[in-house]
Protein backbone atom coordinates (compact mmCIF):
# COMPACT_ATOMS: atom_id res chain seq x y z
CA UNK A 1 0.00 0.00 0.00
CA UNK A 2 2.53 2.21 -1.18
CA UNK A 3 1.29 6.08 -0.78
CA UNK A 4 2.17 9.52 -0.25
CA UNK A 5 4.28 10.19 2.83
CA UNK A 6 2.89 13.87 3.10
CA UNK A 7 -0.60 12.78 2.09
CA UNK A 8 0.05 9.98 5.07
CA UNK A 9 1.68 12.30 7.30
CA UNK A 10 -1.68 14.85 7.10
CA UNK A 11 -3.97 12.10 7.87
CA UNK A 12 -2.06 11.19 11.15
CA UNK A 13 -2.83 14.34 12.63
CA UNK A 14 -6.09 13.20 12.21
CA UNK A 15 -8.58 12.21 15.22
CA UNK A 16 -10.21 8.53 14.32
CA UNK A 17 -13.69 9.96 14.12
CA UNK A 18 -12.14 12.50 11.24
CA UNK A 19 -10.67 9.53 9.64
CA UNK A 20 -14.11 7.66 9.48
CA UNK A 21 -15.57 10.06 8.46
CA UNK A 22 -13.17 10.79 5.77
CA UNK A 23 -13.71 6.92 4.58
CA UNK A 24 -17.60 6.88 4.53
CA UNK A 25 -17.14 9.40 1.66
CA UNK A 26 -15.11 7.00 0.29
CA UNK A 27 -11.49 7.88 1.09
CA UNK A 28 -9.62 4.63 0.59
CA UNK A 29 -6.11 6.68 2.27
CA UNK A 30 -8.11 7.20 5.70
CA UNK A 31 -8.70 3.57 5.90
CA UNK A 32 -5.26 3.00 5.40
CA UNK A 33 -4.30 5.32 8.49
CA UNK A 34 -7.40 3.56 10.46
CA UNK A 35 -5.44 -0.16 9.30
CA UNK A 36 -2.21 1.05 10.77
CA UNK A 37 -2.78 2.64 13.96
CA UNK A 38 -5.25 -0.22 14.99
CA UNK A 39 -3.65 -3.42 13.36
CA UNK A 40 -1.27 -4.02 16.43
CA UNK A 41 -3.77 -3.11 19.17
CA UNK A 42 -6.52 -5.21 17.80
CA UNK A 43 -3.72 -8.33 16.63
CA UNK A 44 -2.84 -8.07 20.73
CA UNK A 45 -5.92 -7.68 22.14
CA UNK A 46 -7.25 -10.70 20.30
CA UNK A 47 -4.22 -12.81 20.82
CA UNK A 48 -4.51 -12.41 24.23
CA UNK A 49 -8.51 -13.32 24.04
CA UNK A 50 -7.59 -16.37 21.82
CA UNK A 51 -4.65 -17.62 22.92
CA UNK A 52 -3.29 -18.54 18.75
CA UNK A 53 -1.13 -15.91 16.67
CA UNK A 54 -2.84 -16.92 13.96
CA UNK A 55 -6.31 -16.88 14.85
CA UNK A 56 -6.08 -13.50 16.28
CA UNK A 57 -4.22 -12.29 12.47
CA UNK A 58 -7.32 -13.89 10.96
CA UNK A 59 -9.73 -12.15 13.29
CA UNK A 60 -7.99 -8.92 13.11
CA UNK A 61 -8.12 -9.10 9.21
CA UNK A 62 -12.12 -9.82 9.55
CA UNK A 63 -12.76 -7.16 11.82
CA UNK A 64 -10.78 -4.56 9.32
CA UNK A 65 -12.83 -6.30 6.95
CA UNK A 66 -16.35 -5.40 8.60
CA UNK A 67 -15.30 -2.10 9.04
CA UNK A 68 -15.21 -1.81 5.57
CA UNK A 69 -17.92 -3.17 4.63
CA UNK A 70 -19.90 -1.23 7.22
CA UNK A 71 -18.38 1.57 7.49
CA UNK A 72 -21.51 3.83 6.85
CA UNK A 73 -22.98 2.31 10.54
CA UNK A 74 -20.59 4.57 12.24
CA UNK A 75 -22.37 7.33 13.92
CA UNK A 76 -20.71 10.53 15.93
CA UNK A 77 -22.47 9.00 19.21
CA UNK A 78 -19.29 7.15 20.88
CA UNK A 79 -15.56 6.88 20.28
CA UNK A 80 -14.20 5.06 16.97
CA UNK A 81 -12.20 2.74 19.31
CA UNK A 82 -15.18 1.54 21.25
CA UNK A 83 -16.76 1.03 18.25
CA UNK A 84 -14.45 -0.79 16.45
CA UNK A 85 -13.25 -2.90 19.67
CA UNK A 86 -17.22 -4.17 19.68
CA UNK A 87 -16.68 -5.56 16.18
CA UNK A 88 -13.14 -7.19 17.33
CA UNK A 89 -14.87 -8.39 20.58
CA UNK A 90 -17.84 -10.10 18.43
CA UNK A 91 -15.94 -11.75 16.26
CA UNK A 92 -13.48 -13.26 19.13
CA UNK A 93 -16.88 -14.66 21.14
CA UNK A 94 -17.97 -16.00 17.91
CA UNK A 95 -14.65 -17.50 17.00
CA UNK A 96 -14.74 -18.94 20.35
CA UNK A 97 -17.91 -20.46 20.87
CA UNK A 98 -17.37 -22.38 17.10
CA UNK A 99 -14.26 -23.73 18.74
CA UNK A 100 -15.84 -24.82 22.00
CA UNK A 101 -18.58 -26.46 19.45
CA UNK A 102 -15.29 -28.88 17.83
CA UNK A 103 -13.88 -29.39 21.18
CA UNK A 104 -13.99 -33.22 22.09
CA UNK A 105 -15.37 -33.74 25.51
CA UNK A 106 -13.16 -36.41 27.73
CA UNK A 107 -15.81 -38.68 30.35
CA UNK A 108 -14.44 -36.62 32.93
CA UNK A 109 -15.46 -33.10 31.53
CA UNK A 110 -19.44 -35.39 31.40
CA UNK A 111 -21.64 -33.65 34.11
CA UNK A 112 -19.29 -31.13 35.05
CA UNK A 113 -20.37 -27.51 35.50
CA UNK A 114 -18.99 -25.16 32.59
CA UNK A 115 -20.30 -21.95 34.27
CA UNK A 116 -17.05 -21.99 36.52
CA UNK A 117 -14.67 -19.43 37.08
CA UNK A 118 -11.69 -20.71 35.32
CA UNK A 119 -11.12 -23.84 33.51
CA UNK A 120 -7.34 -25.23 33.65
CA UNK A 121 -6.24 -27.22 30.66
CA UNK A 122 -4.77 -30.27 30.82
CA UNK A 123 -1.00 -31.13 32.21
CA UNK A 124 0.18 -32.38 28.97
CA UNK A 125 2.06 -29.47 26.88
CA UNK A 126 2.47 -29.02 23.57
CA UNK A 127 6.54 -28.75 21.97
CA UNK A 128 6.28 -24.78 22.01
CA UNK A 129 4.76 -24.49 25.19
CA UNK A 130 7.65 -26.62 26.92
CA UNK A 131 10.03 -24.03 24.79
CA UNK A 132 8.45 -21.25 26.81
CA UNK A 133 7.83 -23.01 29.91
CA UNK A 134 10.69 -21.28 31.93
CA UNK A 135 8.95 -18.03 31.05
CA UNK A 136 6.39 -15.86 33.23
CA UNK A 137 4.57 -14.51 30.15
CA UNK A 138 3.63 -17.93 29.02
CA UNK A 139 1.85 -19.23 32.37
CA UNK A 140 -0.26 -15.65 32.55
CA UNK A 141 -1.26 -16.00 28.75
CA UNK A 142 -2.27 -19.42 29.93
CA UNK A 143 -3.75 -18.44 33.13
CA UNK A 144 -5.88 -16.20 30.74
CA UNK A 145 -7.16 -18.91 28.21
CA UNK A 146 -8.35 -20.49 31.57
CA UNK A 147 -10.45 -17.68 32.42
CA UNK A 148 -14.11 -17.98 31.85
CA UNK A 149 -15.15 -15.51 28.70
CA UNK A 150 -16.89 -12.95 30.80
CA UNK A 151 -13.84 -12.10 33.11
CA UNK A 152 -11.82 -12.68 30.15
CA UNK A 153 -12.63 -9.77 28.10
CA UNK A 154 -12.98 -7.35 30.56
CA UNK A 155 -9.81 -8.09 31.97
CA UNK A 156 -8.04 -8.17 28.39
CA UNK A 157 -9.24 -4.73 27.76
CA UNK A 158 -8.44 -2.72 31.07
CA UNK A 159 -5.22 -4.62 32.28
CA UNK A 160 -4.01 -5.06 28.86
CA UNK A 161 -5.81 -2.79 26.40
CA UNK A 162 -5.74 0.11 29.34
CA UNK A 163 -8.91 1.02 28.09
CA UNK A 164 -11.25 2.97 31.05
CA UNK A 165 -14.28 1.24 32.38
CA UNK A 166 -16.91 3.40 30.70
CA UNK A 167 -15.93 2.24 27.60
CA UNK A 168 -15.74 -1.73 28.51
CA UNK A 169 -19.37 -1.14 29.82
CA UNK A 170 -19.81 0.58 26.43
CA UNK A 171 -18.21 -1.98 24.57
CA UNK A 172 -19.60 -5.06 26.38
CA UNK A 173 -22.97 -3.58 26.28
CA UNK A 174 -22.91 -4.14 30.54
CA UNK A 175 -23.35 -1.79 33.41
CA UNK A 176 -20.41 -0.10 34.69
CA UNK A 177 -21.02 -1.97 38.24
CA UNK A 178 -20.81 -5.04 36.44
CA UNK A 179 -17.65 -4.17 34.64
CA UNK A 180 -16.11 -2.96 37.83
CA UNK A 181 -17.22 -6.10 39.65
CA UNK A 182 -16.25 -8.77 36.70
CA UNK A 183 -13.09 -6.90 36.44
CA UNK A 184 -12.35 -7.87 40.55
CA UNK A 185 -13.54 -11.39 40.49
CA UNK A 186 -10.98 -12.41 37.11
CA UNK A 187 -7.98 -11.09 38.69
CA UNK A 188 -8.88 -12.97 41.72
CA UNK A 189 -9.39 -15.97 39.23
CA UNK A 190 -5.93 -14.95 37.38
CA UNK A 191 -4.20 -14.63 40.67
CA UNK A 192 -5.49 -17.96 41.84
CA UNK A 193 -4.83 -19.96 38.85
CA UNK A 194 -1.21 -18.30 38.49
CA UNK A 195 -0.26 -19.66 41.97
CA UNK A 196 -1.28 -23.13 41.33
CA UNK A 197 0.24 -23.49 37.09
CA UNK A 198 3.20 -21.31 38.24
CA UNK A 199 5.87 -21.00 40.77
CA UNK A 200 8.79 -18.44 40.22
CA UNK A 201 12.58 -20.22 40.69
CA UNK A 202 13.81 -19.02 44.13
CA UNK A 203 17.18 -17.52 43.29
CA UNK B 1 -8.43 -0.50 50.39
CA UNK B 2 -9.20 0.21 46.55
CA UNK B 3 -9.45 -2.71 44.35
CA UNK B 4 -6.80 -1.15 41.93
CA UNK B 5 -4.60 -1.38 44.81
CA UNK B 6 -5.13 -5.04 45.70
CA UNK B 7 -4.54 -6.69 42.60
CA UNK B 8 -1.42 -4.71 41.51
CA UNK B 9 0.63 -7.33 41.00
CA UNK B 10 -0.93 -8.98 38.64
CA UNK B 11 -2.32 -5.31 36.93
CA UNK B 12 1.86 -4.94 36.42
CA UNK B 13 2.37 -8.58 35.45
CA UNK B 14 -0.82 -8.60 32.84
CA UNK B 15 0.99 -4.75 31.54
CA UNK B 16 4.40 -6.30 31.57
CA UNK B 17 3.14 -8.61 28.74
CA UNK B 18 4.73 -8.83 25.64
CA UNK B 19 2.96 -6.90 23.06
CA UNK B 20 2.00 -8.63 19.96
CA UNK B 21 2.37 -7.10 16.67
CA UNK B 22 0.50 -7.65 13.51
CA UNK B 23 2.51 -9.75 10.76
CA UNK B 24 4.48 -7.57 8.09
CA UNK B 25 2.50 -9.42 5.72
CA UNK B 26 -0.69 -8.40 7.71
CA UNK B 27 -1.88 -5.27 5.32
CA UNK B 28 -1.25 -7.22 2.09
CA UNK B 29 -3.42 -10.03 3.39
CA UNK B 30 -5.84 -7.79 3.95
CA UNK B 31 -5.79 -5.78 0.63
CA UNK B 32 -5.63 -8.76 -0.70
CA UNK B 33 -9.17 -10.28 0.74
CA UNK B 34 -10.72 -6.25 0.35
CA UNK B 35 -9.96 -6.93 -3.40
CA UNK B 36 -11.51 -10.11 -3.53
CA UNK B 37 -14.32 -9.40 -1.70
CA UNK B 38 -15.03 -5.80 -4.19
CA UNK B 39 -14.33 -8.80 -7.34
CA UNK B 40 -17.24 -10.41 -5.53
CA UNK B 41 -19.43 -7.46 -4.68
CA UNK B 42 -18.77 -6.89 -8.82
CA UNK B 43 -19.51 -9.94 -10.27
CA UNK B 44 -22.83 -10.02 -8.13
CA UNK B 45 -24.08 -6.91 -9.51
CA UNK B 46 -22.91 -8.04 -13.02
CA UNK B 47 -24.86 -10.86 -12.60
CA UNK B 48 -27.71 -9.13 -10.80
CA UNK B 49 -27.78 -6.75 -14.24
CA UNK B 50 -27.68 -9.93 -16.47
CA UNK B 51 -31.05 -11.35 -14.80
CA UNK B 52 -32.72 -8.16 -14.84
CA UNK B 53 -31.93 -7.94 -18.76
CA UNK B 54 -35.38 -9.38 -19.72
CA UNK B 55 -37.74 -9.05 -22.79
CA UNK B 56 -38.22 -5.08 -24.31
CA UNK B 57 -41.62 -4.97 -21.72
CA UNK B 58 -39.85 -6.17 -18.80
CA UNK B 59 -37.08 -3.94 -19.02
CA UNK B 60 -39.48 -0.92 -19.96
CA UNK B 61 -41.69 -1.77 -16.91
CA UNK B 62 -39.22 -2.93 -14.61
CA UNK B 63 -38.61 0.30 -12.76
CA UNK B 64 -42.19 1.68 -12.69
CA UNK B 65 -43.52 2.00 -8.93
CA UNK B 66 -46.71 0.94 -9.80
CA UNK B 67 -47.00 -1.84 -12.31
CA UNK B 68 -51.21 -1.84 -12.35
CA UNK B 69 -51.05 1.59 -13.89
CA UNK B 70 -49.95 -0.20 -17.34
CA UNK B 71 -53.14 -1.87 -18.06
CA UNK B 72 -54.94 1.01 -16.82
CA UNK B 73 -52.95 3.82 -18.90
CA UNK B 74 -53.19 1.64 -22.03
CA UNK B 75 -56.62 1.42 -21.68
CA UNK B 76 -56.96 4.98 -21.24
CA UNK B 77 -55.01 5.37 -24.32
CA UNK B 78 -57.01 3.29 -26.73
CA UNK B 79 -60.21 5.11 -25.57
CA UNK B 80 -58.84 8.25 -26.35
CA UNK B 81 -57.81 6.81 -29.60
CA UNK B 82 -61.26 5.25 -30.67
CA UNK B 83 -62.76 8.61 -29.49
CA UNK B 84 -60.45 10.94 -32.12
CA UNK B 85 -61.05 8.61 -34.70
CA UNK B 86 -64.34 8.79 -34.51
CA UNK B 87 -64.38 12.37 -33.71
CA UNK B 88 -62.46 12.90 -37.24
CA UNK B 89 -64.47 10.77 -38.93
CA UNK B 90 -67.74 12.80 -37.75
CA UNK B 91 -65.93 15.84 -39.26
CA UNK B 92 -65.29 14.33 -42.44
CA UNK B 93 -68.75 12.62 -42.61
CA UNK B 94 -70.16 15.84 -41.78
CA UNK B 95 -68.02 17.75 -44.92
CA UNK B 96 -68.72 15.11 -47.45
CA UNK B 97 -72.71 15.03 -46.61
CA UNK B 98 -72.47 18.65 -47.04
CA UNK B 99 -70.51 18.05 -50.33
CA UNK B 100 -73.04 15.73 -51.50
CA UNK B 101 -75.95 17.81 -49.98
CA UNK B 102 -74.13 20.92 -52.44
CA UNK B 103 -73.86 18.69 -55.73
CA UNK B 104 -78.00 17.14 -55.09
CA UNK B 105 -78.64 20.85 -54.58
CA UNK B 106 -77.16 21.78 -58.11
CA UNK B 107 -78.38 18.75 -59.78
CA UNK B 108 -81.76 19.49 -58.43
CA UNK B 109 -81.90 22.68 -59.96
CA UNK B 110 -80.78 21.40 -63.41
CA UNK B 111 -82.96 18.68 -63.19
CA UNK B 112 -86.08 20.73 -62.00
CA UNK B 113 -85.29 23.84 -64.43
CA UNK B 114 -84.79 21.01 -67.06
CA UNK B 115 -88.04 18.81 -66.14
CA UNK B 116 -91.63 19.88 -67.08
CA UNK B 117 -93.47 20.64 -63.68
CA UNK B 118 -95.46 17.88 -63.09
CA UNK B 119 -99.34 18.66 -62.87
CA UNK B 120 -102.02 16.99 -61.20
CA UNK B 121 -103.16 13.36 -60.64
CA UNK B 122 -104.89 13.32 -64.52
CA UNK B 123 -102.03 14.11 -66.04
CA UNK B 124 -100.12 10.87 -64.32
CA UNK B 125 -103.18 8.94 -65.19
CA UNK B 126 -102.87 9.87 -69.06
CA UNK B 127 -99.20 8.55 -68.81
CA UNK B 128 -99.70 5.58 -67.72
CA UNK B 129 -102.60 4.86 -70.66
CA UNK B 130 -100.43 5.50 -72.68
CA UNK B 131 -97.83 3.31 -71.89
CA UNK B 132 -98.32 0.04 -73.35
CA UNK B 133 -98.29 0.89 -77.02
CA UNK B 134 -94.58 2.58 -76.39
CA UNK B 135 -91.87 1.12 -77.13
CA UNK B 136 -90.26 0.32 -73.84
CA UNK B 137 -86.16 -0.14 -73.26
CA UNK B 138 -83.88 -1.21 -70.24
CA UNK B 139 -85.30 -0.41 -66.82
CA UNK B 140 -88.26 1.44 -67.60
CA UNK B 141 -89.77 -2.00 -68.35
CA UNK B 142 -89.79 -2.88 -64.74
CA UNK B 143 -91.42 0.40 -63.85
CA UNK B 144 -94.16 0.32 -66.39
CA UNK B 145 -95.11 -3.70 -66.00
CA UNK B 146 -96.27 -1.91 -62.55
CA UNK B 147 -98.09 0.87 -64.35
CA UNK B 148 -99.80 -1.59 -66.79
CA UNK B 149 -101.62 -2.16 -63.73
CA UNK B 150 -101.94 0.38 -62.05
CA UNK B 151 -103.06 2.15 -65.91
CA UNK B 152 -105.55 -1.20 -65.65
CA UNK B 153 -106.90 -0.44 -62.38
CA UNK B 154 -107.34 3.56 -63.74
CA UNK B 155 -108.91 2.27 -67.03
CA UNK B 156 -111.86 0.44 -64.78
CA UNK B 157 -112.60 3.38 -62.95
CA UNK B 158 -112.27 5.91 -66.11
CA UNK B 159 -114.46 3.17 -68.15
CA UNK B 160 -118.09 4.63 -67.69
CA UNK B 161 -120.81 2.12 -66.23
CA UNK B 162 -124.11 3.15 -67.88
CA UNK B 163 -124.99 4.27 -64.36
CA UNK B 164 -121.99 6.35 -63.65
CA UNK B 165 -122.21 7.73 -67.09
CA UNK B 166 -125.06 10.29 -65.53
CA UNK B 167 -123.39 11.17 -62.46
CA UNK B 168 -120.25 12.42 -64.63
CA UNK B 169 -122.36 14.78 -66.76
CA UNK B 170 -122.91 16.37 -63.51
CA UNK B 171 -119.50 16.41 -62.57
CA UNK B 172 -118.65 18.06 -65.95
CA UNK B 173 -119.69 21.49 -65.17
CA UNK B 174 -117.86 21.31 -61.46
CA UNK B 175 -114.85 20.40 -63.49
CA UNK B 176 -115.12 23.46 -65.82
CA UNK B 177 -115.13 25.56 -62.42
CA UNK B 178 -112.30 23.79 -61.23
CA UNK B 179 -109.76 24.27 -64.20
CA UNK B 180 -109.16 27.66 -63.02
CA UNK B 181 -108.16 26.50 -59.71
CA UNK B 182 -105.73 23.68 -61.26
CA UNK B 183 -104.10 26.47 -63.89
CA UNK B 184 -102.89 27.89 -60.64
CA UNK B 185 -101.94 25.12 -58.98
CA UNK B 186 -99.27 24.08 -62.24
CA UNK B 187 -97.47 27.08 -61.18
CA UNK B 188 -93.79 26.18 -59.78
CA UNK B 189 -92.41 27.60 -56.68
CA UNK B 190 -90.08 30.86 -57.48
CA UNK B 191 -87.88 29.93 -55.41
CA UNK B 192 -87.59 26.15 -57.13
CA UNK B 193 -87.33 27.74 -61.26
CA UNK B 194 -85.09 30.59 -62.34
CA UNK B 195 -87.20 33.52 -63.80
CA UNK B 196 -86.50 33.30 -67.28
CA UNK B 197 -87.38 29.49 -66.87
CA UNK B 198 -90.31 30.34 -64.98
CA UNK B 199 -92.84 31.80 -68.01
CA UNK B 200 -91.43 29.62 -70.57
CA UNK B 201 -92.61 26.35 -67.82
CA UNK B 202 -95.52 28.41 -66.87
CA UNK B 203 -96.78 28.61 -70.60
CA UNK B 204 -96.07 25.22 -72.05
CA UNK B 205 -97.52 23.48 -68.51
CA UNK B 206 -100.90 26.08 -69.45
CA UNK B 207 -100.86 24.82 -73.21
CA UNK B 208 -100.89 21.09 -71.97
CA UNK B 209 -103.31 21.37 -69.13
CA UNK B 210 -105.86 23.61 -71.28
CA UNK B 211 -106.02 20.92 -73.54
CA UNK B 212 -106.43 17.51 -71.49
CA UNK B 213 -109.29 18.75 -69.81
CA UNK B 214 -110.73 19.65 -72.69
CA UNK B 215 -110.53 15.86 -74.06
CA UNK B 216 -111.80 14.60 -71.08
CA UNK B 217 -114.87 17.01 -71.02
CA UNK B 218 -116.30 16.52 -74.46
CA UNK B 219 -117.69 12.80 -73.52
CA UNK B 220 -116.40 12.66 -70.04
CA UNK B 221 -114.72 9.23 -71.19
CA UNK B 222 -110.87 9.41 -72.16
CA UNK B 223 -109.54 11.01 -75.22
CA UNK B 224 -108.20 9.22 -77.99
CA UNK B 225 -104.68 11.21 -77.15
CA UNK B 226 -104.24 9.20 -74.03
CA UNK B 227 -104.87 5.62 -75.16
CA UNK B 228 -103.05 5.86 -78.18
CA UNK B 229 -99.16 7.44 -79.01
CA UNK B 230 -98.97 11.08 -78.84
CA UNK B 231 -98.16 13.54 -81.40
CA UNK B 232 -94.57 13.31 -81.86
CA UNK B 233 -94.93 17.29 -83.05
CA UNK B 234 -96.00 18.45 -79.83
CA UNK B 235 -93.36 16.18 -78.21
CA UNK B 236 -90.66 17.76 -80.40
CA UNK B 237 -91.21 20.95 -79.29
CA UNK B 238 -91.13 20.16 -75.84
CA UNK B 239 -87.40 18.66 -76.14
CA UNK B 240 -86.30 21.91 -78.36
CA UNK B 241 -88.21 24.05 -75.08
CA UNK B 242 -85.56 22.28 -72.93
CA UNK B 243 -82.91 22.35 -74.70
CA UNK B 244 -83.09 25.89 -74.89
CA UNK B 245 -84.00 26.44 -71.56
CA UNK B 246 -80.96 24.00 -70.12
CA UNK B 247 -78.83 25.64 -72.80
CA UNK B 248 -79.86 28.94 -70.95
CA UNK B 249 -79.50 27.35 -67.47
CA UNK B 250 -75.67 26.70 -68.00
CA UNK B 251 -75.19 29.81 -69.58
CA UNK B 252 -75.80 31.86 -66.72
CA UNK B 253 -74.35 29.32 -64.42
CA UNK B 254 -70.95 29.82 -66.20
CA UNK B 255 -71.59 33.87 -66.01
CA UNK B 256 -72.05 33.40 -62.23
CA UNK B 257 -69.02 30.98 -62.01
CA UNK B 258 -67.37 34.09 -63.90
CA UNK B 259 -68.73 36.18 -61.12
CA UNK B 260 -66.73 34.60 -58.75
CA UNK B 261 -63.04 34.27 -60.06
CA UNK B 262 -62.42 37.40 -61.38
CA UNK B 263 -64.98 40.06 -62.32
CA UNK B 264 -62.47 42.55 -63.39
CA UNK B 265 -60.29 40.47 -65.74
CA UNK B 266 -63.06 38.72 -67.44
CA UNK B 267 -65.38 41.20 -67.96
CA UNK B 268 -63.75 40.87 -71.58
CA UNK B 269 -65.14 37.28 -71.79
CA UNK B 270 -68.47 38.07 -70.62
CA UNK B 271 -69.24 40.40 -72.85
CA UNK B 272 -67.62 37.77 -75.16
CA UNK B 273 -69.56 35.35 -74.13
CA UNK B 274 -73.35 37.55 -73.86
CA UNK B 275 -72.37 38.83 -77.67
CA UNK B 276 -72.29 35.54 -79.00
Amino acid sequence: MPGNSKLDQNYQKLTDEELIFKFQKDDVTAFNEIVNRYKDRIVNFLFRYTGSREDSEDLAQDAFINLYKSKHLYREIGKFSTWFYTIAINLANTYVRKKKKLRTFSINNVGEDHDSDYELTADTMAPDEIVNASNENFYIQKAINSLNQKFKEVIILRDIQELDYEEIAKITGLPLGTVKSRINRGRECLKEILSQIYKPKEN
Amino acid sequence: MDSEEKYLDIRNKLNNLEEVKASDDFVNKLHYKIVEIESEKRHEHEKRFDEGRGGFLRNLFSNIQYPWLIPAAGFTILIFFIFYITYLNKDASEKNQQILSTQKRDSNEQTITLQPPQSSVSEKKTDNTIEPQETLTGKNKSINKENKDIAGDLKDQKTPKPQELQDRKSITHNKEESKSISEENYKTPPSVTNETDKDDNVKQNLAMKKAEPEEKNNSGILSPRLNNKPDTSVDTERLMQNKMTENNFQSKKLLERLDKIDDKSLQILRDKISAN
